[in-house]
């Protein structure tokens, strides 16, 4: 307790009143809500780290907004959905991550083939261009690891439709392979729609 | 429509009207997607087993001086950067909700806030809220945040 008062509201503040009041309120908030954000951003990310992330930038978030007199009628129900988007960012963002990794992986192989590198560019803009948007997203979600759950969480979707969105985008993609004009990509995952 | 986070917790809470508390129960109860973020927000605010272990582990010194540090490192670099305050900032601001409001009202708006800035959002928002609504007046807001103070 009394680290986190000392911490939160220094006793040599150089900000203004209002960032001193901010720094107190902040404090308040993550005594009193801390624990539940964090659980709810590890059943959100399933990873301590991305978690403990996703809550910093949620406290610094009411610590900027309350310095710039934004009123929180609720700040409870407040930090949950600010919470809940920083997870989500975090999420998209690691999923491309991954997928950038494995695109790079391909090209940096090292048996160097400028003919393979080509053609799985050429993979990549014939898929974005077979599939409607959402085919792509929920595609790309599912090749980051993501299950249907998350993926509908994340699309605001059933999880029946992230199935249907897959295997549609599934069906297209065949039928890119049989016109010669694709071929499967190498990672498994990006194939495997079967189950959540 | 599918209740955000913020309603949901509002829901859990007790704090809605009888008649939405019933609409957003109906709603819960057809909901695939709603009814389990509801389940997962349900469990943490309630320290259920499952999910007490993870935040209890998770919740540490370590995490707190994180959050004090974020705060510090970002008042010591609104203190030295003058684009946080003043005109700087209002100019930026203006820029923002002048699509919806005029330039000129926009301006008029800013004008008395104060130069430390303290009083931007509580300024801005009320006004935005009489010609969008509330909800998207929310949401105006917090993309101004975003754009005139956190990603500058």
């Amino acid at each position: 307790m009394k680290l986190l008062t000392t911490a939160i509201a220094p006793q040599d503040a150089s900000g203004s009143p209002a960032s001193e009041l901010a720094e107190r309120e902040t404090g308040a908030a993550y005594r009193q809500y801390a624990a539940e954000l964090l659980r709810y951003a590890a059943s959100l990310t399933r990873s301590g780290d991305l978690a403990r992330d996703a809550v910093q930038e949620t406290f610094l978030r009411y610590f900027i907004e309350r310095r710039y007199g934004r009123a929180i009628e609720n700040p409870r129900a407040w930090l949950h959905q600010v919470l809940r988007n920083h997870c989500f960012h975090l999420l998209k963002t690691a999923a491309m991550n991954r997928e950038a990794e494995g695109n790079i992986e391909d090209v940096a192989d090292q048996r160097p083939d400028p003919e393979r590198a080509l053609r799985h560019k050429e993979m990549d803009r014939d898929v974005a261009a077979a599939l409607t948007g959402r085919e792509l997203d929920c595609f790309r979600l599912r090749a980051g690891g993501l299950g249907y759950a998350e993926i509908g969480e994340f699309m605001g979707v059933r999880a029946g439709t992230v199935g249907t969105l897959l295997a549609r985008a599934q069906k297209k993609l065949r039928l890119l392979e049989f016109r010669g004009r694709a071929t499967p990509p190498p990672s498994p995952v990006a194939w495997n729609f079967g189950g959540a | 429509m599918h209740p955000d986070v913020e309603t949901l917790v509002r829901y859990r809470g007790g704090e809605l009207t009888r008649a939405r508390r019933a609409e957003i129960a109906v709603h819960l109860r057809r909901c695939d997607a709603c009814g389990l973020e509801y389940d997962r927000l349900r469990a943490a605010l309630a320290g259920e087993p499952g999910t007490a272990r993870e935040g209890a582990s998770l919740l540490d010194a370590a995490m707190l001086a994180a959050v004090v540090v974020g705060i510090q490192g970002w008042e010591a670099a609104a203190a030295a950067n003058p684009a946080w305050s003043g005109d700087a900032l209002k100019s930026r601001v203006a820029a923002r909700i002048g699509p919806y409001l005029g330039a000129r009202a926009a301006a008029g708006i800013l004008q008395p806030v104060s130069e430390t800035g303290e009083d931007l959002l509580s300024t801005i928002e009320p006004v935005l809220a009489l010609f969008l609504g509330a909800r998207a007046a929310s949401r105006l807001v917090t993309s101004v945040v975003d754009a005139a103070i956190v990603r500058i």
